[in-house]
């Protein structure tokens, strides 16, 4: 048939472009990653096989990398989840107001994470912020926010929250909009109480979307870099150092190609290796009722 | 009854609060922007007229061109956004139809031994031959994807990949995470500058990057607007023997173009909005807004009117943008496409 | 000679096999309806001829030429779907036109064919509108003006009226009738409804698992069902079958029922063939449309419910353990539980060979 030979003209730019952009330098960059390759000052590169990658595993800058980033999705996505989750609730009940927050609620995730970032350092800043002087306000001392570790990893965490919990809501949203009406008239007829009816029925099947949306969120979190870079720079110190960002310290500010290749390399393997523990452990949800 | 009312009301007040809790940032950005230098320094206002006088000198100042680097930022934001946006949708959907309509079949021994001459043939011409990175690439892959075409052909043992490995291909590449990406790129991009081809901070090497940036989010959208237009119309083509690319480009595409300006927005914002590839990517000819924004804070301090000003100029466009994809959404365009 | 020919197609999908290997000859101006249950293959075949699915062996012919391996645009045949499949963007002169003007038709008779066709299917002070814009009706009038202004060798319409309500269903079903009759065209119609079937056809193919039980004329299909399946499908309410047993009683054959009766055959129905099975199980079928209340069939009929017709009354109950459905007069209602006795035409039974279901004449 004709058809047999057209077919592949359909999906050959796209993969093409795919290979010379995405999988081309990703060879270059894998054969790097075994290199000793500094711009500053200027060797030539040299084969130095596992060093780089050993060289990482022994530092505690890459494990409190790799902490930091942790710490920092996993709190994030609960949040965004639960409160994803019970805003398209409400949205999906017709709340009142729901013509007007339903445009508002979808705006955080649409604007650039650098320029919020760049919002919250104004409204975080110890002197001249409002969120200080409200604290000030109450009594409280002048709190730290980007300064100090702790406060400045839940700053970057409320950051998150608020860009992405709408990416939740909207997908949330949809699968609701998306779940026959019938069942939840019968559970009315049946006189089951609203909890009831979310546990038994709205929850359960919504379970296999709502794995698929926490996975996008984490592997999208994971790779958080703008707003940490505009917020803290990764400081105090490296304690807000994210994976993404401890990449592009070592490869832009100390030039130090080899090892920040070794160390994206790594990453990508931490990523991949989640998502087949994630993917292996919600199998059994998902497959329950789809 | 009762229980349900009041919950109603837990919902209500739940909503509010996070309305003001997602509005807030707004406001204070909005309201900055409008300050002189000296209401900011002042400590925190929230009311104009009554805490402050709003102005527009900051405004003025931008249209004026003396914030010239943001002004080129807009600029560049808005060429190499529109372009490779333009370009992913295009190929993405191609991709996607091919996808939706037919069935490839690629088998598991030629995928591999693609990598394999791939990378070695890499290896070999580079280290052994010290032939220059781009050189060797392009020939180890030209060896590569004949070879992996020709034992395609052939009948190989072992399992096939089939449509559904190429999708989870092509939007694994958005899984990717994008340092991994970047960072090779700025490599091979560096690599091909020593020799004379300008990538690095270019026009046309940025919207290469975000072209295949935005690819895997274009195919992965595009594919499901595809799987929802019914198959008998192009069947009914095929019997008028209408060719397979008239079909596509004018019964198709005309069939799934509100999902396809869908997908052109939700690109473009993530386009619009990316940082890393930018900041690796460009040095000073071709930053784009959110890598100029990012530079505000170390090279204007404090100057809060004038960071308020700019990243309410950057974010006014993709609000256009949310706002349009919400109204689609509320006509229930988009509903099924998302699952 | 044959203007459509099928030789031993099949098509499986990887071991299942749909349709095992398949013959159909159909002559040229002929109307051929496939029908059967869901799934019986016959919309398969269809798009087989069309050459939308390609078949696993075998050869299609379309007039004299071999199209086994021809792409669909070339096999010259126009095709009427069920979701009538017009182009939505485009107005019903562009998609009747459209085609045409892909084919880099003169656009002067590019003009005249779509007038031409849309004056005869009504649809000239519609030329503008949208699909979205039309009613069912119109939309399939549109399909089948856009198939009209091929000119094809063959029409293929698959289930094209099933989405219509049921008034304008009758009212369509005479209009591609006369159509057909009008252009002289070759016609494959597929559908899953015998009424559809039997009142369009010039021929009936009746399919079921792949195969074709039959394939004649309406009225032979319904007088004399070649087997169990297609005496089963054809008719409504369809027929009643009880096993019985064949007895020789005082020289002559008799049949002895469920409910216990021996009723001897009268001489014209105890065909030699039937001798054969004397002292085995058969199965007798008979049309409830030819027993009524009466004697001299069977007299153990407990009715079960009724459904009063108007013109008549259909008693639904059983006879022994198999069910049975007989017509009554309009204003007869038995109670439920009531027993009747039932007679029938013995020139309109049906005998039928437990072991392949194949008719006994």
């Amino acid at each position: 048939m004709r058809d047999e030979r057209i077919k592949y003209l359909f999906v050959w730019p796209a993969f093409l472009i795919v290979l010379a952009v995405s999988i081309f330098p990703l060879i270059y960059a894998l054969t790097v990653s075994f290199q000793s390759m500094r711009l500053t000052p200027p060797l030539p590169a040299r084969f130095v096989g596992l060093e780089n990658y050993l060289g990482l595993l022994a530092s505690a800058r890459f494990w409190g990398a790799i902490a930091t980033t942790s710490i920092i999705v996993l709190i994030s996505v609960a949040v965004q989840y639960c409160v994803g989750l019970a805003l398209a609730l409400s949205l999906h009940s017709n709340v009142p107001g729901e013509r007007l927050y339903r445009p508002l609620f979808l705006f955080p995730m649409f604007m650039a994470p650098v320029a919020v970032a760049l919002v919250a350092r104004m409204i975080f800043s110890p002197t001249l912020g409002p969120l200080n002087e409200f604290a000030t306000f109450l009594g409280f001392p002048n709190l730290p926010f980007l300064t100090q570790a702790n406060w400045a990893i839940a700053v970057i965490a409320i950051v998150e929250i608020w860009q992405w919990t709408p990416l939740v809501t909207l997908l949330m949203l949809a699968g609701l909009q998306g779940l026959p009406r019938e069942v939840f008239e019968a559970a009315a007829i049946e006189n089951a109480s609203p909890w009831q009816r979310f546990w038994s029925i709205t929850f359960p099947m919504l379970l296999p979307l709502s794995v698929a949306v926490v996975f996008i969120r984490i592997i999208e979190g994971l790779k958080i870099i703008d707003t940490v870079f505009v917020l803290t720079g990764g400081g105090p110190g490296t304690s807000t150092e994210t994976l993404t960002l401890f990449a592009y310290n070592e490869g832009f500010k100390k030039f130090n190609l080899g090892q920040a290749s070794a160390l994206s390399f790594l990453f990508l393997m931490v990523i991949t290796l989640f998502g087949i523990v994630y993917l292996a452990l919600a199998r059994p949800l998902m497959e329950k009722r789809t | 009854m009762n229980e349900g009312r009041l919950l109603r009301w837990v919902a209500f007040l739940a909503c509010l609060v996070w309305a003001l809790f997602v509005a807030a940032p707004f406001w204070w950005v909005g309201v900055t922007a409008f300050k002189a230098p000296t209401d900011v320094n002042g400590g925190p206002t929230y009311l104009p007229w009554i805490d402050f006088n709003p102005t527009f000198s900051t405004f003025r100042e931008i249209v004026a061109g003396e914030r010239g680097d943001f002004f080129r930022g807009f600029w560049h934001s808005t060429a190499v956004g529109l372009s490779a946006t333009a370009l992913a949708v295009f190929f993405g959907s191609m991709a996607a139809y091919g996808l939706s309509r037919f069935e490839y079949r690629i088998k598991l021994a030629a995928a591999i031994a693609f990598a394999a001459i791939a990378i070695g043939g890499f290896i070999l011409l580079n280290e052994v031959w010290r032939l220059p990175a781009p050189q060797s690439l392009s020939l180890s892959m030209l060896a590569a994807l004949p070879t992996c075409i020709v034992l395609n052909r052939l009948r190989l043992p072992g399992p096939q990949l089939g449509n559904k490995d190429i999708t989870f291909w092509f939007v694994s590449q958005r899984m990717f995470p994008p340092v991994v990406s970047a960072f090779a790129l700025f490599l091979f991009y560096a690599e091909l500058n020593k020799q004379g081809v300008r990538l690095l901070d270019s026009y046309l090497g940025l919207v290469l990057a975000y072209t295949a940036f935005g690819l895997p989010l274009a195919v992965w959208l595009m594919i499901d607007f595809f799987k929802s237009v019914p198959l008998e119309v192009e069947e009914a083509a095929l019997v008028d023997d209408v060719p397979r690319w008239r079909i596509f480009f004018e019964i198709v595409l005309p069939m799934v173009r509100p999902g396809m300006l869908a997908t052109f927005m939700i690109v473009l914002a993530f386009i619009w909005n990316e940082f890393l590839f930018a900041l690796l990517l460009t040095t000073s000819r071709w930053q784009t807004l959110p890598v100029v924004l990012a530079g505000q804070v170390s090279s204007r301090g404090d100057e809060w009117w004038a960071i308020s000003a700019a990243t309410l100029i950057s974010i006014v466009p993709m609000m256009f943008v949310a706002a349009l994809l919400g109204r689609m959404m509320r006509s229930g365009l988009l509903a099924g496409s998302i699952k | 000679m044959s203007h459509v020919t099928l030789e031993g197609v099949a098509k499986s999908f990887g071991s299942l096999q749909v349709i095992p290997p398949l013959d159909l000859r159909i002559d040229k101006g002929e109307f051929v309806v496939l029908v059967g249950p869901s799934g019986c293959g016959k919309t398969t075949t269809l798009r087989m001829i069309a050459g939308l699915e390609q078949g696993s062996s075998g050869r299609i012919t379309i007039a004299g030429r071999d199209v086994t391996d021809v792409r669909p645009g070339l096999r010259n045949c126009a095709m009427v779907f069920q979701n009538y499949a017009l182009y939505p963007h485009m107005s019903t002169y562009d998609n009747i036109a459209y085609g045409m003007k892909v084919r880099r038709e003169n656009p002067e008779s590019i003009r005249r064919r779509v007038t031409e066709a849309s004056e005869l299917l009504g649809l000239t002070p519609y030329l503008e509108r949208k699909p979205r814009h039309l009613s069912g009706g119109q939309r399939q009038r549109v399909a089948i003006g856009r198939a009209i202004v091929r000119n094809p060798e063959v029409f293929l319409f698959d289930e094209p009226l099933s989405n219509l309500d049921a008034k304008l269903r009758v009212d369509m079903r005479t209009e591609i009738k006369q159509l057909q009759r009008r252009l002289g065209a070759t016609a494959i119609y597929v559908t899953h409804d015998q009424v559809e079937a039997m009142t369009m056809a010039d021929r009936v193919v009746l399919m079921n698992g792949g195969r074709v039980e039959q394939a004649s004329d309406p009225i032979e299909l319904y007088e004399r069902p070649a087997n169990l399946f297609v005496a089963g499908f054809i008719g409504t309410p369809s027929m009643n079958f009880l096993e019985v047993e064949v007895a020789m009683a005082s020289g002559s054959l008799a049949l002895k029922l469920p409910d216990g009766s021996l009723r001897e055959l009268p001489e014209l129905v105890a065909r030699s063939s039937l001798a054969r099975f004397a002292g085995q199980t058969v199965i007798f079928g008979i049309r409830p449309d030819d027993s009524s209340e009466g004697q001299g069939g069977a007299e153990g009929f407990i009715v079960d419910a009724i459904e009063p017709l108007g013109p008549h009354t259909l008693a639904i109950g059983r006879i022994g353990q198999s069910k049975f459905t007989a017509k009554l007069e309009a204003h007869v209602r038995p109670k439920p539980g009531t027993q009747l006795s039932v007679k029938w035409d013995w020139l309109k039974t049906h005998f039928f060979d437990p072991a392949d279901g194949s008719a006994i004449s």
